[in-house]
């Protein structure tokens, strides 16, 4: 008997990965390089045309301002799309994120390939409004990543990286206990998932206002925003999770690595310590992934390790409080500021470590910073579609205002 | 509570990443669980680039490069960091019985180091309820997590698919990692035989060909043959009989087939005997366009059984079972079949009684063959290993069979009442 259902539906996702997002350019390009980068053409990043509504940015406070490019952008959408966009505000909803390309079999809110020209230009101000302008950081940096999904999409497109071949067993799904779609529960919704810069979602968790508390969620594959607003001011920035495969890719002259500087700032930070201080810093556990990822709100290790910031020169302090910016800066400037001078704050009670090479340029090197509110992960993992490359995933977490303290874990 | 929510979701977190293997391989373990009556089977599935960080030392993906001396060090390292006992802190005993590795290609190269272990509780004590120590991976690469699932349980009436029973990880919060208490609920011989009835049943009901081949053979059994050629009806008590004879012989066809195979666990070629069957539907066409074995459909029924009794015991022999629950798994999965099969004949046969007595019993009669010549060609392309669009059509009109009976049905009364209309003055 030929069970033929799970074979058509494990096709069809090999061929979900094998043509992607349709969204993409005709003429879109993507090719390894010797240096590890990648070499594309035709791949656009998302959201540079977009603005924040001149009468919104005259707002008084810059919850206000989120709060008005909110309401200008469900002003352009439908009932059933606003449906879709406003939902309550609980911990399953504001907890439902992940660093896999799951799309909405992970998520909530409205998927940005619904949403047309101008819906899409007004979701993204929201996100534009409430992230910074720093440099390439803030939303620069997190259209880069939602960019990069572009790039994964056209390298299996066009058979590059090493897992683009629809695999020849799919029709020969080995016998006995491997676990197939079905034996594991119902598969990922439709054919949502995968990788393009379209498959992120938005979703505002209670109503936008000034009056009761309420969340901004964006994202998709490596990215996950969550800021929390409670009357006319921003209590949460966290979790902030972003990651990012290929690590670094160049268009022409243009090169984009979003996540190289967070990246070089905790090499320099590791760099700048003794050896005796470097050993002091090495952990004996092994991290494969950020150890405060998606599901793990809450859990923060009750004890500190590694090497206390304490014990650091002045010029060590600065590259450790250097680093903590490369994160804190993605929130806009004037938020910025006040948790950056309070991250500094707790600085002699703040610890960093690391574990695997302080260069983080292989699997599983991984570095901490955990402070009386700061925690920051970083890490290095085996690329998934450019498997003899490393990606990065990296995790912003606060131990007081996650989530904007909402909920309490 | 919110905690109870949070590991709640990261165990959904976790399934669902797992039907997401293929498209992005997860890097958790995997902890399989075959439950037996005095044993559980386990079998683990971890990604080996977090077996190496575990080691301290990288592991060859490749399947064939695994040597004796790695199969032992893996061996070693798993059985040191696997524990499982009794509610009352009674050891169990573990043994490894194979290492090897897996190369999965659908997202690019992964390899996996699979390990199979045999875990026994003392003797007197029950299988179904233990707690399993495990910390091999994530005791030290602390990220790691390794979910645990049944994968068969018999006793519970759980014959295939994953229930999952935990995942087992570190816990940021103070470095420690819990063991998974284990609690199957009793089971019994009867869940077991009630779970194989549903599974003979729905392993016909999606078996197209079995079902496509009965309904061939059964189109010509209103009519008598004569000189090489359909002709006259048979009355009502002939065809009822012939009916009958037919599934019967079919039955003890595929009956003695099944017990042989399945109580001799032999493993059967699988290809040929699906083409052979793709074979039996066309021979059942021809007959049913030009009789050719008249006298001994039944004996040709129940020849034909044999080969589709040696396609059902597959289910069977890969269960894994011991004996006496084979017995009763082959006591209910072959009544499991015969009542879906009864089922169908019940329902058929309105239809088949009024074409046959109606002036368009020779084109449906047609139609009815090509369909199955049809189907049964592709059928037999495909399981020679050429992909059919006829197979993948009739595969997917067979899930839509109580409507294609409804629809033949409907028909036929129409035919029937519009024959009698036109009698009326």
């Amino acid at each position: 008997m030929f069970a033929r259902a799970p074979k058509l539906w494990q096709l069809a996702m090999a061929m979900s990965l094998v043509h992607p997002a349709l969204a993409l350019a005709q003429d879109a390009s993507a090719t390894l390089n010797e240096d590890g980068s990648v070499a594309i053409t035709g791949i656009a990043q998302p959201g540079q045309d977009v603005v924040v509504p001149a009468t919104c940015l005259a707002e008084p406070s810059q919850a206000e301002i989120v709060v008005c490019a909110a309401d200008a952008f469900l002003a352009t959408l439908n009932d059933d799309q606003k449906g879709q966009v406003l939902l309550s505000l609980t911990e399953e909803n504001s907890a439902a994120w992940s660093n896999l390309p799951c799309g909405s079999s992970c998520r909530v809110g409205i998927q940005l390939a619904d949403l047309d020209k101008e819906q899409l230009a007004a979701a993204l101000a929201v996100v534009k409004a409430a992230t910074s302008d720093h440099g390439d950081d803030g939303f620069d940096e997190l259209t880069q990543v939602m960019m990069a999904d572009d790039v994964l999409a056209a390298s299996q497109a066009l058979g590059e990286g090493d897992g683009m071949s629809v695999p020849p067993d799919v029709a020969s799904a080995p016998d006995g206990m491997q676990p197939t779609p079905d034996a594991m529960g119902a598969p990922p919704d439709g054919g949502d998932g995968g990788y393009a810069s379209t498959s992120y979602f938005i979703a505002f968790l209670g109503t936008p206002g000034t009056v009761d508390t309420w969340q901004l969620q964006f994202g998709g594959h490596h990215l996950a925003l969550l800021k929390t607003y409670k009357g006319a001011s921003k209590v949460g920035d966290t979790p902030a999770f972003m990651g990012v495969e290929p690590k670094v890719w160049t268009d022409g002259d243009s090169i984009y690595g979003p996540l190289e500087d967070d990246r070089q700032s905790m090499v320099d930070m590791l760099a700048g310590l003794s050896e005796t201080q470097l050993a002091a810093a090495k952990l004996d556990d092994v991290f494969s992934d950020v150890l405060l990822g998606p599901g793990k709100d809450g859990q923060f290790p009750r004890t500190k390790v590694g090497l206390p910031v304490s014990e650091l020169g002045n010029a060590q302090k600065d590259l450790v409080l250097a680093a903590i910016g490369e994160w804190v800066r993605d929130t806009t400037s004037s938020s910025a500021d006040t948790i950056i001078a309070d991250y500094q704050a707790g600085l002699d009670e703040t610890y960093i470590a690391y574990s695997g090479n302080s260069s983080l340029s292989a699997h599983a090197d991984y570095v901490r910073i955990d402070g009386p509110r700061v925690w920051i992960e970083f890490v290095c993992q085996d690329g998934v579609i450019y498997s003899t490359e490393i990606h990065y995933h990296t995790i912003w977490r606060d131990h007081e205002t996650d989530y904007g303290a909402v909920y309490s874990f | 509570m919110h905690r109870a929510l949070t590991s709640f979701v990261s165990v959904v977190m976790f399934v669902l990443g797992c039907g997401w293997a293929l498209a992005h391989p997860m890097p958790n373990s995997l902890i399989d669980l075959e439950v037996g009556e005095t044993s559980i089977a386990a079998r683990l599935t971890i990604p080996l680039i977090e077996l190496g960080l575990a080691l301290q030392r990288g592991l060859s993906g490749d399947a064939t490069a695994l040597t004796a001396a790695d199969k032992a060090l893996v061996a070693q390292y798993i059985a040191a960091h696997t524990a499982v006992a009794t509610p009352d802190g009674a050891a169990w005993t573990i043994a490894i019985d194979d290492v090897s590795i897996v190369v999965d290609h659908s997202v690019g190269p992964y390899a996996d180091a699979v390990v199979l272990m045999t875990l026994a509780p003392p003797e007197g004590t029950s299988v179904r309820h233990f707690t399993l120590n495990y910390d091999a991976v994530l005791g030290r690469v602390v990220t790691h997590a390794a979910v645990v699932s049944v994968h068969q349980d018999w006793f519970s009436g759980q014959i295939e698919g994953g229930e999952t029973l935990g995942v087992i990880q570190v816990n940021p919060v103070n470095g420690v990692v819990a063991p998974l208490a284990v609690s199957l609920s009793e089971g019994s011989y009867w869940y077991g035989f009630v779970s194989t009835l549903g599974l003979g049943a729905s392993h016909i009901a999606e078996g197209t060909d079995h079902l496509l081949f009965l309904l061939t053979l059964l189109l010509p059994a209103p009519l008598l043959a004569a000189g090489g050629r359909w002709k006259a009806q048979a009355s009502m008590r002939a065809t009822l009989v012939s009916i009958a004879t037919i599934v019967t012989a079919f039955t003890v066809g595929h009956s003695i087939a099944l017990l042989v195979a399945t109580l001799y666990r032999l493993q059967l070629p699988q290809q040929p005997i699906e083409v052979l069957i793709a074979l039996t539907i066309l021979v059942s066409a021809i007959h049913a366009l030009h009789p050719i074995f008249p006298k001994r459909v039944p004996l040709v029924a129940g020849i034909f059984g044999l080969i589709h009794g040696m396609a059902f015991s597959f289910t069977l022999v890969n269960l894994n079972l011991s004996t006496p629950q084979l017995i009763i798994s082959l006591l209910g999965f072959n009544l499991g079949i015969e009542f879906f099969q009864l089922a169908l004949v019940a329902s058929i046969m309105p239809a088949l009684l009024l074409f046959a007595r109606s002036r368009v019993c020779g084109p449906v009669r047609t139609i009815g063959a090509v369909v199955a010549t049809a189907a049964s060609l592709g059928w037999g392309a495909d399981r020679m290993g050429w992909s059919s669009l006829v197979a993948e059509i009739v595969d997917g009109a067979g899930q839509q069979l109580p409507w294609i009976i409804c629809g033949l049905t409907l028909l036929a009364l129409l035919v029937w009442w519009q024959a009698h209309q036109s009698r009326l003055p």
